[in-house]
């Protein structure tokens, strides 16, 4: 590819970034009304805990150990658990976006600068977390790889409490979720 | 009167018109950088047509002309963006650190897009005025830049759900159709070289023409007024029934209002 080549992909793609976000802008006032979902109230620690443990090495020894195990149970119990792992983690997601939404929302009528600036960040944390796991759940059906989801969970939270805590008082601080 | 003579004085003409709407419209104050572009870019289209014409593209007095203005009507054009970006973080004081990051972000993207086509370019060797071919390549990446910003600081209203003036829009559509339109063309200019510049010189300025024009039509008094007054609204009344009637009321108020008011 040229660079004459390069600059008009780019540039195609810059136009039509900005027509999506200027349609959007435009039809911002017609959004509705804000109620926020059961995932602003809900502890997440608790459910979400199962996730690290699906990969866990100890069942699989456990399953190496049992009479009759064969190559084919081992690959079998991997994409069961990897399946298992999508579907938490599309739950997850699905959380930390309403979640978001809501920050959002809240961000824009609040005149706490925080919150904006700590969803941003737990957004950052949270996306870079979840692509390197979705790469592991990949990898997962082929060789043994160590599911860490507690930065993921650890920024839901975060982002829990710093909705919280600007729900309880709209000028306060975020000191308890700055995390 | 040749046609490109024509196409000078009208780009000059219609920045005029519209800087002459704002002050119609009591909006000097409101927008003192976009105003001073659009007098400062009329000035500039009448005295570069005035020395192209007495003395030639390629004079020397042209050349030092052009190479000192440019950079200026460069840096006007990205207050103008900010500008818009200020109006539309209005009232939204939750959103000031993100402003100040949005503005990094835009210095940075110039900066960045700015070195990567000094580097992207070839050198141009035993050119006459060095400096000329510079700007005139700093023009591609100038525009480049100014495109990029115009969508991050549009995403970030977009991304927020902000709720802006149809004015502060209008900057926007008008200044992201103008950046989009002549990097293009600098884009296919410095592709294609000499034949295509003089197509360049024609299809750009007729472009921003049309922008301009449009862009001062679309400016009114009652655009600069939200399409709703979100801001007003506090979240915690949003987040149930009673904070949805308690817009509904706003709402018909403010109909009401309009009603008595005509």
């Amino acid at each position: 590819m040229t660079t004459f080549e390069i600059l008009l992909a780019f540039l195609f793609l810059v136009a039509v970034g900005l027509g999506l976000a200027l349609r959007r802008l435009r039809s911002n006032g017609e959004e509705a009304a804000v109620i926020p979902g059961p995932v602003a109230s809900q502890p997440v620690d608790e459910f979400y805990r199962p996730m690290a443990r699906l990969f866990t090495p100890r069942d699989i020894e456990f399953l190496r150990k049992q009479r009759g195990y064969s190559s084919t149970m081992d690959r079998r119990l991997r994409l069961q658990r990897q399946k298992v792992l999508r579907l938490y983690l599309g739950q997850i997601r699905e959380d930390f976006s309403a979640l978001l939404g809501h920050c959002r929302r809240l961000a824009r009528s609040t005149r706490n600068w925080e919150l904006s600036s700590l969803a941003q960040r737990q957004m950052v944390v949270f996306y870079g977390v979840y692509f390197a796991l979705q790469i592991r759940c990949l990898l997962g059906s082929f060789v043994h790889v160590r599911v860490d989801a507690s930065e993921l969970v650890s920024s839901l939270q975060n982002l829990q409490e710093g909705l919280r805590s600007v729900v309880k008082s709209p000028e306060g601080g975020l000191e308890a979720a700055r995390g | 009167m040749e046609i490109s003579d024509w196409i000078w004085a009208a780009v000059g003409a219609v920045e005029l018109a519209w800087a002459a709407r704002l002050w119609q419209l009591v909006l000097v104050r409101s927008y003192p950088f976009l105003t001073s572009y659009l007098v400062f870019s009329a000035v500039h289209s009448i005295v570069s047509f005035a020395t192209y014409n007495a003395w030639g593209q390629y004079s020397v007095a042209y050349g030092r002309f052009w190479i000192i203005t440019q950079p200026i009507l460069w840096v006007m054009l990205f207050c103008v963006v900010i500008e818009a970006y200020n109006h539309m973080l209005k009232g939204y004081e939750g959103l000031q650190r993100l402003g100040q990051w949005g503005s990094h972000i835009a210095l940075g993207t110039v900066a960045l897009i700015v070195l990567a086509m000094i580097v992207l370019d070839p050198p141009v060797d035993g050119a006459s005025s060095p400096w000329a071919i510079f700007w005139i390549r700093q023009e591609r990446s100038v525009y480049l830049a100014l495109t990029v910003i115009c969508l991050v600081l549009v995403s970030v209203g977009a991304y927020y759900g902000l709720v802006v003036s149809r004015n502060v829009a209008t900057v926007f559509a008008v200044f992201g159709l103008l950046f989009l339109s002549h990097a293009g063309l600098s884009v296919f200019r410095d592709h294609l070289g000499a034949e295509f510049r003089l197509i360049k010189y024609t299809v750009a300025p007729i472009l921003y023409i049309l922008w301009v024009i449009a862009g001062a039509f679309a400016f009114t008094r009652i655009g600069e007024e939200r399409l709703a007054d979100e801001t007003a609204a506090a979240w915690g009344d949003a987040s149930g029934t009673t904070g949805q009637l308690t817009r509904q009321l706003e709402s018909v108020n403010q109909l009401l209002l309009r009603v008595l008011r005509s």
